[in-house]
C-alpha cells in the first residue's frame, strides 16, 4: 500500500511534516506528563546519548498515512504512580500537542509501558536493562 | 527469546564451534582437511554441500535478523486499557518490576521470582520466593498475594485472576 505524506498547501507553496518533527513533539509532551520517568528508545539510541546526542524522538514511533497519524510510546513509568491514569495523561498531552502544533489528525496514541523506575535517574538505567533482556 | 530461535542459535553456534574447531586442529597438524574438502566438492557431492551451505547462510541471515529487532516487537506487552485515544500496553518485563517492587514492602521476603502468564480473563502470577524462617509462611504468602493483587489492579489497571506463591527456600538474616 503506498504512503500519502501529508502535505500543508498555500499559494507560496507546499509545507511537508517529517515523522522526526512529530516523534520529537510527541517525546517532548509525553516526558512532560507527571509520572513518565523516562522514554525507552534502544540500546543504539541510548548509546547515541550518552556519546551527547540527545534525542527528543526516542521511544517514539510515528506512522503516517493520507492525513491520519498513529504514535507509538515506549516509556518508562515511575513506581507509586497510577498507571492508567498516567498512560491516559500521555495520549491526551501527545494528541494535543502534535495537532496543535502540526495540525495533523492523530488517530491513535498507543503507549507501551515498558519498564517501573523508583526516580528518574534509575528510569534511564532500568529502561536500557529491559531493552538489553 | 523463545524457545525456537533458542533451538536454531544452539544449531549454528555448534557448527560454527565445529568449525573453529577444526581449523584449530588443522593449524596444530593434528587433523588434515583437505581430503574432506576434496570429497565434499568433487562432482558427486558439489550439490549436496552448496545446499548446505546455503541452509547455514540462510540460517545466519535469520537469527542476524532477529537478533536485532527491537524488544517491542518480541513482547507485545499485556492491554491495560483500551479506548478511543488508543491502546495501553504493558510488557511482562515491565509487570514483574512492578510486583518485585510492590513485595518489598513486606519484611522477611529475601528474593522472589515472579512469572507471569495472561489468557482472556486476565493474568495469572506466580511467584517463587525465599523468605525469613522465622516469618509464619501463610501469613507472608497471604500478605504477599494480597499486595500483589492490589498493586497489580490499582495501580497497573489490570485484571488478576490469581497469585499463585511458593516458598522455595528460607534464608535468615537481614
Amino acid at each position: 500500500m503506498e504512503m500519502k505524506r501529508p502535505e500543508i498547501a498555500n499559494d507560496m507553496g507546499v509545507v511537508r511534516i517529517a515523522d522526526e518533527v512529530v516523534s520529537t513533539v510527541a517525546g517532548l509532551a509525553a516526558i512532560e506528563v507527571e509520572g513518565v520517568a523516562s522514554m525507552s528508545g534502544g540500546w543504539g539510541t541510548d548509546l547515541v546519548e550518552k556519546l551527547g546526542k540527545k534525542n527528543f524522538g526516542k521511544g517514539i514511533r510515528v506512522e503516517i498515512n493520507d492525513q491520519e497519524t498513529s504514535i507509538d510510546i515506549f516509556l518508562s513509568i515511575m513506581y507509586g504512580y497510577p498507571i492508567p491514569q498516567v498512560a491516559e495523561n500521555v495520549q491526551k498531552e501527545v494528541r494535543s500537542a502534535v495537532e496543535m502544533m502540526t495540525g495533523l489528525n492523530v488517530k491513535a496514541v498507543n503507549v507501551h509501558i515498558v519498564s517501573v523506575a523508583m526516580n528518574k535517574a534509575a528510569a534511564e538505567e532500568t529502561a536500557s536493562d529491559s531493552e538489553a533482556e | 527469546m523463545p524457545l525456537f530461535w533458542r533451538l536454531l542459535l544452539s544449531i549454528y553456534n555448534i557448527i560454527i564451534i565445529l568449525v573453529a574447531g577444526a581449523l584449530l586442529a588443522a593449524s596444530f597438524n593434528a587433523f588434515a582437511p583437505l581430503p574432506y574438502l576434496e570429497t565434499a566438492l568433487n562432482d558427486q557431492n558439489r550439490l549436496l554441500t552448496a545446499v548446505v551451505a546455503l541452509l547455514i547462510i540462510f540460517l545466519a541471515v535469520v537469527l542476524l535478523i532477529q537478533s536485532w529487532k527491537t524488544f517491542s516487537s518480541d513482547d507485545d506487552g499485556i492491554v491495560v486499557q483500551e479506548g478511543l485515544l488508543g491502546q495501553v500496553t504493558m510488557t511482562v518485563a515491565a509487570i514483574e518490576l512492578l510486583i518485585m517492587k510492590s513485595v518489598r514492602q513486606i519484611d522477611g521476603i529475601k528474593d522472589i521470582r515472579p512469572k507471569i502468564s495472561k489468557d482472556k480473563s486476565g493474568l495469572t502470577v506466580k511467584i517463587e520466593m525465599m523468605i525469613n524462617p522465622e516469618l509464619n509462611v501463610p501469613e507472608v504468602t497471604a500478605a504477599t498475594q494480597k499486595i500483589v493483587k492490589e498493586w497489580l489492579e490499582n495501580i497497573g489497571g489490570l485484571q488478576v485472576n490469581a497469585v499463585k506463591v511458593r516458598v522455595d527456600d528460607f534464608k535468615a538474616g537481614k
